[in-house]
């Protein structure tokens, strides 16, 4: 090492280091004009960088966070810090973390606001806290910076199909796919896809979106074959679910998604107890509202009606302080028969908000329970309208399509 | 922090849940920046083969950073991914030639995950459990000429016990027949990274603590390389001068209809190379991905980058070093059209790619710096495994070829962490991957 700063050396080191800090200059030309430490990294999964796996995450955010510490100004540290955090929100679905981020990309926007790099991030967290509407201003405005990156249409689309405007949403998830066919476009045209019940088509493009996901990145990999099996279980093929769920599993063994679609499987075939197993261990790492209501319902189906209830108490519980998502809690109310005027109002706001079919049928749902068939009626036609061949919405539909009909012949 | 944000995290402690945004299957939650090293290209080198100086050998790299000891999501083609190297041999931008590489994953065992079953000794050994099959197909101005194959990729260098007696049991080299009766010759699989250069040249790290200046940052590491090498009549038209680039697609699909997907569907360029470093120097940060999509015929978009670069300025505000004078109809040549008397071809059309003279045969001592050190078989005409690009082109930046004194101007990495091969594809073979233990399920004798 000493021997590279002995003096007929430095004059190339020197200009070592000038090249690198021009061409470093030159790359951040859109934004930063700082002499502060700025670290700089590939993100965490890509090629250079450490893989997805649960102790690399880790570690990468211990990292950024011991960076941070020493130098609160270092920007390339923030966001990575960020990224880093919302895969990991992903795993664990705890919000504190897409908070963290919000608050790292907070202090690099205001000591750099032209940012692409701190902007493109901001659009991410905004869609994770579910704030579609602030994401779509930051997306367009990052969109009309920089034309050609296909992450802001995939922002764009996001916010759009949350929000249930679906023709701005697939024309965004086109026009990513045009500019760059990528595992991140061809998720979303996947779910496009769903939305509209071609679940053979979704099947494709995910299995797309799998063959193009980086081998450095197992948690993507677990994510997007955990989608695959979802999307098999739909179809009424168990055998092939339970294998996507197994290529997760290896890929990143006990990521949720594969763990309770692995549960859904099981149950389903008749291993209830089994898929009750699993779920608890779940629980142990990642308690979700989601995780207490599935607990809840294998436990009501084996008759332990005491047991489940406690878990519809802690569901309950649980999406009371979801704020951003209420939706989730007006359906599990009007699924569970609990407090019905509660889950029309709470579904009545959410749809004032947004008109995704998710939406509409929580509100279909609630207004069934409450006995209002005609309000029931036109939510679950608008949560049919994409042509979506979602069970629970059919079931919905079955449901409050039939008992008109009931009314109708009387 | 706000009163609701407040009861938010009291509700959270309390409870002690933490919430999943929505249920299983809500893509919001889908990666939105995604990596596609499979189809990245690391390098493309072109150089008139020298023990068989009749034939030029075109090889494109691939999966940067490609860790020996990858597993257990090994390192591949991609299935649906479309490679290709193309050839121009008129001048005008457009390829004349291409040869595409089609590759598809095959599984013996589909109840395991394993990569190999047993020691593996042979390109059609069982114990290859999962491995990929490939074709060759040559296209003339549109039309397919021929197809050969399919052929198997040479397996991964995966350790001791799973690879045992590696380079030693098959190469992973096929011969083919071309439709005008020549043979040429094809490989792919893993390789060595050929690439030698000190990555914080480009990265600034930091701290920026140079002490460590001169390491090769890519040392050690592997990549997914496809050689061809053919008869040099085959690729040249009147002009002994050809031009190279590689580009990899994959197929787009629609958002409303499910399409058939195959990569002869609407195909999108994802990656694109030819000229080593122009991404990473010319090409600025947001640009970048235009680049990726685009074609020699479009470059005349990115002509002011070369014309007007920003790092000859920026040398000269710190350094004193004078910037030669723009426009820099020198760099116009390295990277555009080609150096006249050299590989420029005749009636030019400005185009990146690389530029082979292909009448300038072997040198018996090949220097690394190339035409800079009066090797003109050596970059920038062409590109050999051995040429020192990163010296050569930050010399030529700086205006060496114009007559500035900046010959001192390097990385302090001048050759590659192991020696190439002799013989095709030339290459080095790649590193071991230690045998890590997910990849075998029987420990090596002896342990």
């Amino acid at each position: 090492m000493r021997r590279f700063l002995q003096p007929q050396n430095l004059i190339p080191v020197a200009i070592i280091a000038a090249v690198a800090a021009m061409v470093a200059y030159a790359n951040v030309r859109d934004g930063r004009r700082s002499r502060r430490p700025y670290t700089a990294a590939p993100p965490i999964g890509a090629p250079g960088a450490p893989r997805t796996s649960r102790e690399d995450l880790d570690r990468r955010v211990a990292e950024m966070d011991a960076r941070l510490a020493k130098h609160p100004e270092d920007a390339g540290a923030a966001l990575l810090l960020s990224d880093a955090l919302l895969r990991q929100t992903r795993i664990t679905g705890n919000p504190g973390l897409a908070l963290r981020a919000e608050q790292l990309l907070t202090r690099v926007l205001r000591d750099d606001p032209g940012s692409y790099d701190g902007n493109r991030m901001l659009g991410a967290i905004y869609l994770s806290q579910h704030r579609f509407r602030d994401a779509i201003r930051v997306a367009e405005k990052n969109r009309d910076a920089r034309p050609y990156d296909p992450v802001n249409y995939g922002v764009i689309g996001d916010a759009h199909v949350e929000l249930g405007h679906y023709d701005e949403a697939f024309a965004a998830f086109d026009r990513m796919m045009q500019l760059r066919p990528s595992a991140a476009s061809y998720a979303r045209v996947a779910y496009a896809r769903e939305l509209q019940g071609d679940l053979a088509g979704a099947v494709e493009a995910m299995k797309l979106a799998a063959g193009a996901t980086s081998p450095t990145d197992p948690e993507a990999l677990a994510w997007t074959h955990s989608q695959i099996g979802d999307l098999y279980f739909q179809l009424g093929r168990h055998h092939e679910a339970k294998t996507e769920y197994a290529a997760a599993s290896q890929a990143f063994p006990g990521h949720p998604f594969a763990v309770i679609g692995y549960a859904k499987v099981i149950a389903a075939d008749g291993d209830v107890a089994g898929a009750l197993e699993l779920l608890r261990r779940l629980a142990e790492n990642s308690p979700t509202p989601d995780l207490a209501a599935r607990t809840g319902d294998l436990l009501r189906q084996l008759g332990r009606r005491d047991e489940a209830d406690r878990q519809y108490a802690l569901a309950e519980a649980g999406w009371r302080g979801d704020a951003p998502e209420p939706k989730n809690l007006a359906r599990f109310l009007a699924e569970h028969d609990r407090k019905i005027p509660e889950a029309v109002a709470i579904a009545e706001a959410a749809a004032a908000d947004r008109r995704d079919i998710f939406t509409e049928d929580a509100l279909a749902w609630s207004y069934f329970k409450a006995g209002r068939l005609v309000d029931a009626k036109t939510a679950i036609a608008e949560a049919l309208r994409t042509g979506s061949r979602d069970a629970t919405i059919r079931s919905h539909a079955a449901a409050i399509n039939g008992a008109s009909t009931a009314l109708a012949s009387r | 922090m706000s009163r609701k944000l407040y009861f938010l995290a009291l509700v959270v402690m309390l409870i002690g849940y933490q919430m999943l945004p929505g249920r299983a299957s809500s893509h919001r939650e889908a990666p939105l920046i995604s990596s596609d090293p499979l189809a990245d290209h690391t390098d493309v080198y072109a150089f008139v083969s020298p023990d068989a100086p009749d034939t030029v050998t075109m090889i494109a790299s691939f999966v940067p950073f490609e860790d020996p000891a990858g597993g257990p999501n090994f390192y591949r083609f991609g299935d649906n991914v479309l490679y290709e190297i193309k050839i121009d041999n008129n001048g005008d931008g457009t390829e004349d030639i291409t040869y595409q590489f089609r590759f598809t994953s095959q599984t013996v065992n589909p109840n395991t995950f394993l990569y190999a079953t047993g020691p593996i000794k042979s390109l059609d050994d069982a114990n290859r459990n999962l491995y990929q099959t490939y074709t060759v197909t040559r296209v003339e101005s549109g039309r397919t000429v021929f197809t050969a194959g399919p052929m198997r990729t040479m397996y991964d260098n995966v350790g001791p016990a799973s690879t045992p007696g590696y380079g030693g049991n098959g190469s992973g080299i096929y011969e083919f027949r071309q439709a005008d009766g020549t043979v040429g010759r094809v490989f792919a699989g893993q390789t060595d990274d050929a690439f030698f250069l000190d990555l914080r040249v480009f990265d600034f790290l930091y701290g920026g603590n140079l002490s460590e200046a001169g390491t090769d940052s890519l040392a050690g590491f592997n990549v997914h390389s496809i050689a061809i090498q053919v008869p040099r009549a085959s690729l040249r038209a009147a002009s002994p001068i050809i031009g190279v680039w590689s580009t990899s697609s994959r197929p787009a699909t629609t958002t409303r209809a499910a399409g058939t997907e195959t990569t002869t569907g609407n195909l999108v360029q994802v990656s694109r190379l030819g000229m080593p470093l122009v991404n990473e120097v010319v090409i600025p940060l947001g640009q970048k991905d235009r680049w990726n999509g685009s074609t020699p015929t479009q470059d005349g978009q990115f002509l002011s980058y070369v014309t007007d670069p920003e790092v000859p300025k920026l040398l000269q505000a710190v350094y004193g070093l004078t910037a030669p004078a723009t426009p820099r109809n020198d760099l116009v040549q390295v990277f555009l059209t080609g150096v006249p008397n050299l590989n420029q071809p005749p009636g030019v059309r400005p185009a990146e790619m690389i530029r082979l003279n292909t009448d300038i045969g072997p040198t018996a001592s090949p220097s690394r710096l190339g035409v800079l050190a009066n090797d003109i078989q050596g970059f920038p005409n062409g590109r050999r495994l051995g040429d020192d690009v990163v010296d050569i082109t930050l010399q030529a930046a700086a205006g060496i070829l114009t007559g500035a004194r900046v010959s001192f101007l390097g990385d302090g990495v001048d050759r590659n962490d192991v020696p190439l091969r002799t013989t095709f594809p030339y290459i080095a073979q790649p590193h071991s991957g230690g045998n890590p233990w997910k990849l075998n399920p029987r420990p090596p004798a002896g342990n």
